[in-house]
């Protein structure tokens, strides 16, 4: 026996439905209730949101007007090394350039990164994932051997090598530039790739639920299945792990810059700054810690979020990862 | 089993409960799960506590163990042996807990460890409770394994759970809560996950310990067959309430609580002496939200036919009255017709013109490679599998066939295959004289329309992410070919047509109740106005009452539609109620065939006596027939001689069985096959009065 609880009769008690109230207030009750479920989940949507307003326009925060701004790219001897003061709120750096200036518009680099690999790499592994679930047979064996061959390849190695082999044969295109537009695709191939394993496993298991069969037994097409029945269904699952990812493409791009193979300078990235950083750690620590302390926002924001995500959207993947 | 020497006789029951409340506090507002519960135990008897899902019948189990989740509070007594248990340490319930009362699962599974072997999980459980030396538990182990009817229980230690069958490992967790002797033996619904013939047998058990152990049994059951034939008392509840308390004859002979006379009158019974089998009869409305506040009423009025002015302006106490107790202010009134008079299963018989469905030779084989597991090394694998071996049946228009059996017995595939998910290997299937082919994506469109059908699990049959109008307005506009506008309104009627508000139409599967749900599924199945309608186990999932109601609404449409039926079930009862004619499966292959009242009546294959035997009937003066199957059903694998049976058959009669293919007989009529080596004349004496 199920837990059905036995409600009903032939002629059913006609229960008022009451009128639905308009979209946005249902939008807003549904955020007020995850704020009130999820309180870190709330906080981490407060920071991205933050972070997002920082990336599309960041003469809200600060005020040199634009990237090329003096202050942000250019080289003021005079000024290098200044401790966090009132006017350069997070000190200078060794070109004399204000590292809050260019923390605000790294944001730009770390938010489009962030979300152009996402955006793109969990499309590909969405698209992946239930190609070689539906194709199975020798489509689904390639794409998987493929899979393999991702998943044995350490992703900054495989970075690096893209960013300097392909960097300068690509163009920038609007706010990207061809390094940040290397990265946002290698990214995006990569977990394109490696999650798509994941995608395909529910997929899989999607397919043997019987909604799926009674469409079948409808006559339904595979690509009807997949649309109707299968996308809507393994969307959630896509979601919360996007979510999760954004952090992670924002490390990864710190990383690669902070190797020093990213953002090209002048452009302002947060690795970047870290990496220029490096050699006056002991001295000026301030440089390495702001920088340091966005990243960890975003990060952090990012996966408090997504956990929130998926407790809130599906409570059976609590605890795993 | 050694003997308690009746320290206990005394007057105090074993178990009292009174006036039980349990509430849980929940973020979404308080939960009152059980509101006025009252029962007794006594030693040496077995209580029934029977009801529909969600009127609190587990809950007050668990409150006796102390296992409630979460932020709880509890009201009341629960008297074990004169002293209350609400309210004490956690301490003092450890020291109860599996040593004076021990309880069995629904789900043997879960109750085991996988990665122990039976064994150690039974040692564990005595040197924790018992003073004894390593031999002494070992052989300790041993007589308890044998006390529950395990077959060699030397050995059986040596075994992982999932070496053994549903019903063995239900015997070990049966077993393990006997180790330390209790006194008070809690049994939540310990059958319902099992095959009927494997539910017999542990209800013998039951009946056995009962017997044997001088201790209290409180059974939790839905299944009023079940509690029949194990309770010597019965504690109905509704709404977590107990309703009604007596004795299991009179429980069933003469209700006093409205309830108890509606879910009486919601189980198929078999045919009376005229041979009118009734019709199901209904309880309108729903169950009482255990979320709601009770106002100063008797929670079952708003449905009760009976209810006056009375039992809306105060609430009813379950007051004990000549040997019996109820809920209610008028039980001198209740009887069986309170719920509409009797009324033949059909209004009028339909007129039988031609044959709809037809199978021939119907073969599903599941393919697998034969070969070493692991290409060059490894063991043997098997061949392909067996599901369905040489189905022959047709069913006519406005007729229902009934495919019975136990799971692994090939029904499903079998429906699987008449609509194509699961593709025939070969034989063939026609629908109106149009040969269909083996894939559903390969059939017309006017073929697809002609067959549908209704899962058995409602929830997972409908896509959690669309409103429900989706379901039925896809085969309106598939298959009647109307625009938005009109499948709409159309959809809408179908939702009334099968008692559902109309508005629900916009709602997401989640916030319907699965009895609902199985509605929505049936509505999608009638938008396309098929010829016929394939129910894989549609009412096994239900509660009686939303089984009654969701039976009667396909004997409506058969009866307006003319709509052909393939009704499978594992349930004999359900099957005998709704069928014209029955197939009986084992292993893939149809034991035995024909009309219903032939199948059902003598001469019959051994598996259909047994199936028979085995299905509890709600009579508890039904003598309970003797013929129990152990084990499980084989997997019919390519290379196989003999009959599909003789692993398991009660009547074997020897070499010929194991080596030959049974013939197919006739009985009564040519009609009625029965595939046995035991001549026909021999099986129309059962085995139970062989054996005298």
């Amino acid at each position: 026996m199920t837990t059905t609880s036995p409600q009903t009769s032939d002629q059913l008690t006609l229960l008022n439905t009451p009128a639905e109230p308009p979209i946005f207030l249902r939008i807003a009750g549904a955020l007020g209730k995850f704020l009130i479920k999820y309180p870190l989940g709330a906080i981490g949507l407060f920071v991205i949101v933050i972070f997002v307003l920082m990336a599309a326009v960041p003469a809200l925060f600060t005020p040199l007007a634009s990237q090329s701004s003096d202050h942000v790219i250019g080289v003021h001897i005079a000024d290098r090394f200044l401790t966090p003061n009132s006017t350069a709120w997070f000190g200078t750096n060794g070109l004399g350039r204000d590292v809050y200036a260019r923390l605000i518009y790294g944001a730009r680099t770390a938010v489009l990164i962030g979300f152009g690999a996402v955006l793109l790499g969990k499309g590909l592994s969405t698209f992946l994932g239930i190609l070689s679930a539906f194709m199975g047979g020798w489509t689904d064996a390639i794409l998987q051997r493929f899979v393999e061959v991702f998943q044995s390849i350490p992703t900054i190695l495989f970075l690096i090598i893209a960013v300097v082999s392909f960097e300068p044969r690509l163009p920038a295109i609007g706010p990207l530039s061809s390094s940040m537009l290397v990265i946002v695709l290698c990214v995006s191939i990569d977990t394109g790739f490696q999650s798509s394993r994941t995608v395909r496993g529910v997929a899989l298991a999607l397919r043997e639920e019987t909604y799926v069969e009674a469409a079948i037994s409808l006559g339904a097409s595979n690509s009807r299945i997949m649309y109707q029945h299968i996308l809507p269904n393994l969307f959630q699952y896509v979601i919360v792990s996007a979510s999760l990812f954004v952090g992670a493409a924002v490390l990864l791009e710190s990383v690669v810059s902070f190797l020093g193979y990213g953002v090209q300078p002048p452009n302002p990235s947060w690795g970047r700054e870290l990496n220029d950083a490096r050699e006056e750690l002991a001295r000026y620590p301030h440089l390495a810690v702001f920088p340091g302390l966005f990243i960890f926002a975003t990060v952090w924001s990012f996966n408090m979020f997504g956990d929130a995500l998926r407790d809130k959207l599906d409570p059976r993947l609590r605890g795993s990862n | 089993m050694s003997n308690n020497n009746n320290q206990h006789e005394s007057t105090t029951p074993l178990l009292e409960i009174k006036n039980l409340g349990v509430s849980f506090f929940t973020p979404r507002g308080t939960v009152r799960a059980v509101r006025d519960a009252s029962l007794t135990v006594n030693r040496g008897e077995v209580v029934g506590l029977v009801g529909e899902s969600g009127c609190g019948k587990s809950t007050v189990a668990y409150s006796i163990m102390g296992y409630l989740p979460g932020i709880v509070q509890v009201d009341g007594e629960i008297n074990y042996d004169g002293n209350n248990l609400v309210g004490i340490d956690e301490s003092e319930l450890e020291k109860l807990r599996g040593n004076r009362i021990a309880m069995v699962y629904q789900d043997p599974q879960t109750s085991l460890n996988p990665t122990m072997k039976i064994g150690p999980q039974m040692e564990e459980v005595l040197k924790a409770h018992l003073d004894l030396n390593k031999a002494e538990v070992r052989e300790r182990a041993v007589e308890l394994f044998d006390s529950v009817g395990l077959a060699s229980p030397d050995t059986i230690g040596e075994r992982y759970p999932h070496e053994l069958s549903g019903g063995m490992q239900q015997r070990v967790v049966i077993a393990l809560a006997l180790a330390c002797e209790p006194d008070l033996l809690i049994m939540d619904e310990p059958t319902t996950g099992l095959d009927v013939t494997t539910e017999a047998t542990i209800l013998d058990l039951v009946v056995d310990l009962k017997e044997r152990v001088n201790a209290g049994i409180l059974f939790v059951s839905h299944n009023l067959g079940v509690i029949a034939r194990v309770a010597d008392r019965v504690t109905v509840m509704y709404a977590s309430q107990t309703v009604e308390e007596s004795s299991v004859s009179d429980i069933f002979a003469k209700p006093q609580h409205p309830y108890t006379a509606g879910l009486l009158s919601c189980v198929p019974r078999p045919p009376t002496a005229e041979g009118i089998t009734p019709r199901l009869k209904r309880i309108p409305g729903s169950v009482f939200e255990a979320r709601s506040e009770a106002g100063n009423e008797c929670l079952f009025a708003p449905r009760c036919p009976i209810a006056s002015t009375e039992c809306h302006a105060s609430a009813p106490q379950f007051i004990e009255e000549n040997d019996r107790t109820v809920r209610c202010f008028f039980p001198e009134k209740v009887s069986g017709d309170i719920w509409g008079e009797l009324r033949p299963r059909r209004e009028q018989e339909a007129e039988i013109d031609s044959v709809v469905l037809t199978a021939e030779d119907l073969n599903v084989r599941y393919e697998s490679r034969a070969g070493k597991k692991y290409i060059l090394f490894g063991e043997q694998t098997e061949s392909s599998v067996r599901a369905v071996v040489d189905a022959n049946f047709e069913v006519k228009r406005s007729r229902t066939i009934g495919i019975v059996g136990e799971s692994g017995s090939g029904k499903s595939t079998t429906a699987r295959a008449l609509i194509g998910l699961t593709p025939k290997s070969s034989g063939k299937i026609t629908m109106n004289s149009d040969e269909l082919a083996p894939n559903v994506g390969n059939r017309t469109h006017d073929q697809r329309a002609d067959m549908r059908i209704v899962f058995q699990n409602p929830t997972a049959s409908l896509n959690p992410k669309l409103p429900i109008k989706h379901a039925i307005m896809r085969s309106l506009k598939l298959f009647s070919e109307m625009d938005d506008g009109e499948a709409y309104s159309e959809a809408r009627r179908l939702l009334e047509a099968v008692g559902l508000n109309p508005d629900y139409i916009e709602r997401i599967p989640k916030e319907l109740s699965g009895g609902e749900q199985q509605r929505v599924a049936l509505a999608s199945a009638f938008a396309a106005n098929p010829q016929v309608i394939l129910a894989d186990e549609a009412v096994s999932a239900l509660d009686v009452s939303v089984q009654a109601q969701v039976l009667n609404l396909l004997l409506q449409n058969q009866q307006d539609e003319g709509t052909t039926f393939v009704f499978i079930s594992h349930d004999l009862g359900v099957v005998r109620y709704v069928s014209d004619e029955i197939m009986v499966m084992y292993a893939g292959h149809v034991a035995e065939q024909g009309p219903a009242e032939m199948v059902l009546a003598a001469p019959s294959h051994p598996y259909t006596e047994a199936l028979l035997s085995a299905a509890p009937e709600p009579d508890p003066e039904a003598s309970p027939s003797r013929i129990r199957l152990d084990g499980a059903v084989p997997t019919m694998r390519e290379k196989f001689s003999g009959c599909f049976f003789a692993e398991r058959c009660p009547r074997k009669i020897g070499a010929i069985c194991d080596t030959e293919e049974p013939p197919e007989q006739t009985g009564e009529s040519s009609d009625h096959v029965i595939r046995c080596h035991i001549p026909v004349q021999e099986l129309s004496i059962s085995i139970a009065s062989l054996e005298g």
